[in-house]
């Protein structure tokens, strides 16, 4: 039981981190067809500052508050400058483009931080474990799991319920007629793209005292991200918060206890919804 | 142009080892790059997962002949085949979704298989990579001992699979890959199968894959798990963009950029990755028909000026050619 109660908690904590990543590139997609291929360079720029920001000023809750900007700029410039100009070309030039920026920054990150690898500690608040119901579970992965709650309430909150969220979700359904009506779409699509980058980074954050901070870590979070965003469906944030609980407690379940198999598991998964639902759990069809 | 490939191809052993053995690896993922291209350029498909087929030829190649004992002629068969095998079983997959969902599926399907390469260490020495094959002998020569050798048969694979595609192209089967990628719905509507047919696109750019790492097996005789992860991939993608999509030989003049551009900089200082990200960046915004697409249009251009100075200095013998 006790074994349970924690595993529940890592396959939590890990689908929330799946979450914050794939919650900005369903977005992204929905609204403008284009996937990020360098979305998990802003997990890795904002895992970085963090390290960098613990070190400097032992703080990590400064590096929660600010550590996202840097991948932000990143974000709109690479938004602004880059995508913007091959805007009305098709949408695979954009993947390209994004694709590219995956070299760009990582070579950057390993010129500023070196190709060591670097671990964050978690706060003293935080660090050590609970015992409930005889389990022992580590503070900082409860933390996680109600930060990213509370993330998820946010954003759930910004679309369903504020202005910019109704017209997100506009764009999302349909982006001629949208811009139709008056809706600025590519300066909507320039504040989404932040906001997935922001998301990512604060993902990349949270996650580097469980992960460590290294080279490669952009990637290695990349290809999951993918399969929650196809599992989910492209464009919903149900099917990314579903998915990545989904995908999270599979993970974990399968290497606790089928470990040779556990890496199949999630592609099974894949597999089944796939040729089940082509669009993915909450996913609409789109042409 | 085809026959001065030839010549070119054939004088080349003439050059030093180092230089023909930079040539062999050119030539080597200029197959896998071509192959990539069929999807990209030609069919419209974005695959960013076509490292798998490439690297599960050479390590079919490669587990054979540490393992059984297989000549690494037999052994290329079957590597191709694996390849082969494994594109309709992705592929069956694949086609059921186009555009970007496809993208990530194909990324995904090859992790998977850079993950169980991992895993199975009995068979593929997980990272470690296996060493031990025993190259084999072309006219008597090991190809163990011989540059030249090794480089008629990279020569040898890569002109066979360029004289493939240029066939294949040209052919109605390559017509409706080129309808496919200008527009599915029209395809569909006039009543092809567009899925079947992709099936069948992804099918054979797999087993060319396949022939390009089956080559690299014979040129290599080691093998690494590097070779199935989706940063080669994403390399042949490189390619194929520099180089130029949608024309057959654009991405072989992008391999032959990329590894000289990777040597090149990568002699200079360590941050290779960064340089090649920014021309990749620079070639997709200002040069998307690619290096090769701006020669060919530019040598048109430069032959229909001729044939119009020819027609206005002889309108009598272009009224009659009419």
């Amino acid at each position: 039981m006790d074994f349970i109660l924690s595993q529940v908690l890592n396959s939590l904590a890990f689908g929330v981190l799946l979450f914050m990543m794939s919650a900005g590139l369903s977005l992204i997609f929905g609204l403008m067809n284009v996937v990020n291929i360098a979305h998990g360079s802003f997990f890795m720029i904002g895992a970085f500052t963090a390290c960098t920001l613990v070190q400097m000023y032992g703080n990590f809750w400064l590096a929660l508050a600010v550590g996202w900007v840097p991948a932000v700029a990143c974000a709109v410039l690479m938004e602004r400058v880059f995508i913007r100009s091959v805007y009305n070309r098709g949408h695979l030039d954009q993947v390209l483009l994004t694709f590219g920026f995956i070299f760009v920054f990582g070579d950057i990150a390993k010129y500023l931080w070196g190709a060591d690898i670097r671990n964050v500690a978690p706060p003293e608040i935080l660090d050590g474990s609970l015992q409930i119901a005889g389990a022992i579970l580590p503070k900082y992965r409860l933390f996680l799991v109600f930060f990213g709650g509370a993330v998820a309430a946010a954003l759930w909150w910004f679309l369903e319920r504020s202005r910019i969220g109704a017209m997100v979700r506009a764009g999302v359904d349909d982006a001629a007629t949208a811009s139709g009506i008056g809706i600025n779409v590519p300066l909507l699509f320039g504040c989404i793209f932040a906001l997935g980058a922001a998301l990512a980074a604060i993902g990349g954050i949270v996650a580097s005292p469980i992960m460590g901070v290294y080279l490669g870590m952009d990637t290695e979070i990349l290809i999951p991200a993918f399969i929650v965003v196809v599992v989910g469906g492209m464009g919903s944030l149900r099917g990314a918060l579903v998915a990545g609980l989904l995908v999270g407690v599979i993970d974990t379940f399968g290497k606790a206890y089928f470990p040779d198999y556990a890496l199949f598991l999630v592609y099974l998964l894949m597999v089944v919804v796939l040729l089940a639902r082509p669009q993915g759990l909450f996913g609409l069809a789109k042409g | 142009m085809f026959a001065l490939l030839c010549v070119l191809l054939a004088a080349a052993p003439l050059a030093s080892d180092y230089v023909l053995g930079i040539l062999s690896e050119i030539l080597i993922f200029a197959i896998f790059a071509m192959s990539l291209n069929l999807l990209v350029g030609y069919t419209g498909l974005m695959s960013f997962g076509h490292a798998a087929f490439f690297g599960i030829s050479t390590y079919t190649v490669i587990a054979l002949g540490v393992h059984l004992g297989i000549s690494g002629w037999w052994g290329a068969m079957a590597g191709i085949a694996a390849a082969i095998v494994l594109a309709a079983i992705i592929g069956v997959f694949c086609v059921r979704v186009s555009g970007i969902p496809f993208l990530m599926l194909t990324m995904a399907f090859s992790q998977l298989l850079f993950a169980a390469v991992l895993k199975w260490r009995s068979v593929t020495g997980g990272t470690d990579g296996l060493i031990g094959f025993m190259p084999p002998e072309l006219f008597g020569v090991s190809l163990g001992a011989s540059a030249a050798a090794r480089y008629a048969v990279a020569a040898t694979g890569f002109l066979l699979v360029l004289g493939f595609l240029w066939c294949l192209v040209r052919s109605p089967l390559g017509s409706i890959f080129i309808g496919i990628r200008d527009n599915e719905q029209r395809m569909r509507a006039i009543g092809y199968p567009v899925q079947r047919f992709k099936l069948i696109a992804f099918i054979i750019s797999g087993g060319l894959a396949g022939v390009g790492g089956a080559v690299y097996a014979l040129f290599n005789a080691y093998v690494s798990p590097d070779i199935l992860h989706w940063n080669l991939s994403g390399d042949a993608m490189i390619m194929v963009v520099l180089g130029g999509g949608g024309t057959v030989i654009g991405p072989a003049v992008g391999a032959g950029i990329f590894l000289l551009l990777k040597n090149l900089i990568s002699s200079y200082n360590e941050y290779w990755a960064l340089w090649v990200g920014v021309i990749f960046i620079l070639c997709v915004m200002f040069l998307r028909q690619g290096v090769w697409g701006l020669v060919a249009g530019r040598f048109a251009k430069w032959q229909a000026r001729g044939a119009a100075a020819d027609a206005a200095a002889a309108p009598g013998a272009a009224g009659e050619a009419k």
